[in-house]
């Protein structure tokens, strides 16, 4: 930059010091352009091929309608050689001359030689049918290998998509796309990890397959697994697509469905490309992936908010009946119930019924009592009743006769008893005869003692009877008798 | 895990219920809803089996949802493996 002079800007005449000061010049002001970034694509007929290092120098030309022809070197770099010829499906580079090829790629500027050249990251045949040609080939081959997807799979068989690996270059419209058709709640919107590839040219199935090999990685490192892996890329002719026909990525997108389901959506509805064919679902474009996870999430809690509305009116609704039957009246509820019990039951007697029958005929009950068994069954009651009646019998007579024994004696005890009671009764009237005699006989010949006999007290001073006051005097101690006992008495004072 | 009894269903523990896939839960529930259409179902078995499918219906929703905590976690460890791998490529 130091060694421009400032008069470049000047709008008519630059002028350099040197050649080379021109060239980087120019080489600058190329970069400051997008020139250098832009991918291009043109078709071209190849004049010359010359391999030099691994390289490719492939000398391209175009005649226009007037006869004007035009030159330029196309440069496929040493890394991408082999993939190229290999999906081109061209033996040696030479196979490259004298056809017509697409090339896709950036432009660059030598200084050195002050050249442009055309860096190539892409060679594809003109027209559809060699593309398909060569896809139907590898699919074929990967029938045999029993790799392609024969079923068509549903997006509700798989787990909530909680966390899902995108494969794809970031700055590509596909990927803005598919993140900005993730209409889902935030509380189920998935998380999102982006492994980057590129998504056109030779390199494309080398780096996919690099992020198919990082994801699994990634998820056996952590132990992590990812719901799904979504392999997208924006629209693009066939030939832009062609690159992603390669056997190697389609065995390892088939290889990878055992462990992650994957998704493509890659180009517009009618592009199909190999990974299409091996994926577990394929997706026309980018946004109906996304649109389609989108709608497995909100179908998941659509389902759990309806079931659950479902199964609480199931609930509600049957809770219901039995409080309106029982508001019906609880006997209708028993009637039916007895009913069917009754039912039930009449419909076992009978089986039970027709078992028994079975199994105990009637011409077996009559065999069992015959009139022999009857016969003897009746005298046997006969023996006993008889033997029971003589017992009874004697029983009774003893019984009578031990009764009436009692009945005498207690006769003769009462008889005596009377007896006994009248004797006494005589012995008592006699004894207060005898009594009264013995008072009356007291009272004539008694003399003081009859005054005991009237409830009188005999008056005794040391066994002497005192009869008269005289015979006491002061402080003597008298003895006062009554009938029934006596007291001691002391003379305080004779009058 | 096929779960196509009333009485399995019923016996399930809280840590039997965490082991179940997203669409064993809903297949669990979905049966609770056909039997419940049953009018052979007692009322008391299936207030028993309200209580369980609600149950089940919470664990599925809890499958659904994405936890802050659980998607900050994941991110930590996918920003370091992305930038460990580019560390390598350097």
């Amino acid at each position: 930059m130091e060694n421009i002079p400032s008069r470049y800007n000047e709008p008519y005449v630059v002028e350099f010091p040197t050649l080379r000061d021109f060239v980087e010049y120019i080489d600058l002001r190329l970069r400051e352009t997008d020139l250098t970034k832009t991918r291009f694509k043109f078709s071209a007929d190849v004049v010359k091929v010359k391999p030099y290092n691994g390289s490719l120098y492939v000398t391209v030309s175009q005649e226009t309608k007037d006869g004007r022809k035009t030159e330029l070197t196309v440069i496929i770099w040493k890394n991408l050689t082999q993939t190229i010829l290999r999906t081109l499906g061209l033996k040696t580079p030479y196979d490259l001359e004298h056809k017509k090829w697409e090339f896709q790629g950036r432009l660059s500027f030598y200084p050195d030689r002050s050249q442009f050249s055309f860096w190539a990251d892409s060679v594809t045949p003109q027209g559809e049918s060699d593309i398909l040609q060569r896809r139907q080939k590898i699919k074929e081959l990967l029938k045999k290998e029993g790799l392609l997807t024969e079923v068509i799979h549903e997006l509700s068989e798989l787990e909530p998509i909680k966390y899902i690996a995108v494969i794809t270059s970031k700055t590509a419209q596909g990927y803005f796309d598919f993140l900005s058709n993730l209409l889902v709640p935030d509380n189920i919107r998935p998380v999102v990890h982006l492994y980057e590839s590129s998504m056109q040219g030779a390199t494309t199935a080398e780096e996919v397959i690099s992020a198919l090999n990082k994801i699994e990685l990634f998820c056996r490192e952590f132990m992590i697994k990812y719901d799904v892996i979504v392999i997208i890329r924006g629209g693009g002719g066939p030939s832009d697509l062609m690159y992603f026909d390669d056997y190697n990525l389609a065995r390892r997108i088939a290889h990878m469905n055992n462990f992650i389901p994957v998704l493509t959506g890659i180009g517009h509805e009618k592009d199909e490309t190999l990974p299409d064919f091996v994926a577990w679902r394929r997706f026309p474009t980018p946004t109906a992936v996304a649109k389609e996870i989108s709608n497995q999430l909100k179908n998941y809690l659509e389902l759990i908010e309806t079931s659950y509305r479902e199964i609480k009116q199931l609930t509600l609704g049957r809770l219901q009946l039995v409080t309106t039957k029982l508001n019906e009246g609880i006997k209708n509820v028993l009637d039916e119930v007895l009913n069917k019990n009754i039912i039930k039951v009449h419909n076992e007697l009978v089986k039970d019924g027709e078992a028994i029958y079975k199994l105990f005929s009637l011409k077996e009950y009559e065999r069992l009592l015959s009139y022999t068994f009857v016969e003897s069954l009746s005298n046997k009651i006969d023996i006993q009743i008889s033997n029971f009646d003589k017992t009874f019998r004697q029983d009774q007579s003893i019984l009578e006769k031990t009764i009436n024994v009692n009945i005498q004696s207690k006769k003769q005890q009462i008889e005596n008893l009377q007896k006994l009671s009248e004797l006494f009764e005589k012995g008592y009237a006699k004894a207060l005869d005898l009594v009264e005699q013995n008072r009356e006989e007291l009272v004539k010949t008694g003399g003081p003692l009859s005054a005991l006999a009237f409830g009188g007290a005999l008056i005794t001073k040391s066994g002497t009877l005192i009869q008269r006051k005289e015979q006491l005097r002061s402080n003597d101690e008298i003895n006062v008798n009554f009938l029934d006992g006596s007291v001691k008495a002391k003379i305080e004072e004779i009058e | 895990m096929q779960l196509k009894d009333i009485e399995d269903i019923l016996k399930l523990s809280t840590e039997e219920i965490d082991k179940l896939t997203f669409k064993d839960l809903i297949e669990a529930v979905e049966f609770i809803k056909s039997k419940f259409l049953s009018s052979e179902l007692e009322i008391e078995k299936q207030i028993e089996l309200y209580s369980k499918a609600i149950t089940l219906l919470i664990k599925a929703r809890e499958k659904l949802l994405l936890i802050k905590k659980e998607k900050e976690e994941i991110d930590r460890k996918y920003e370091a493996f992305i930038q460990n791998i580019e560390d390598m490529i350097e």
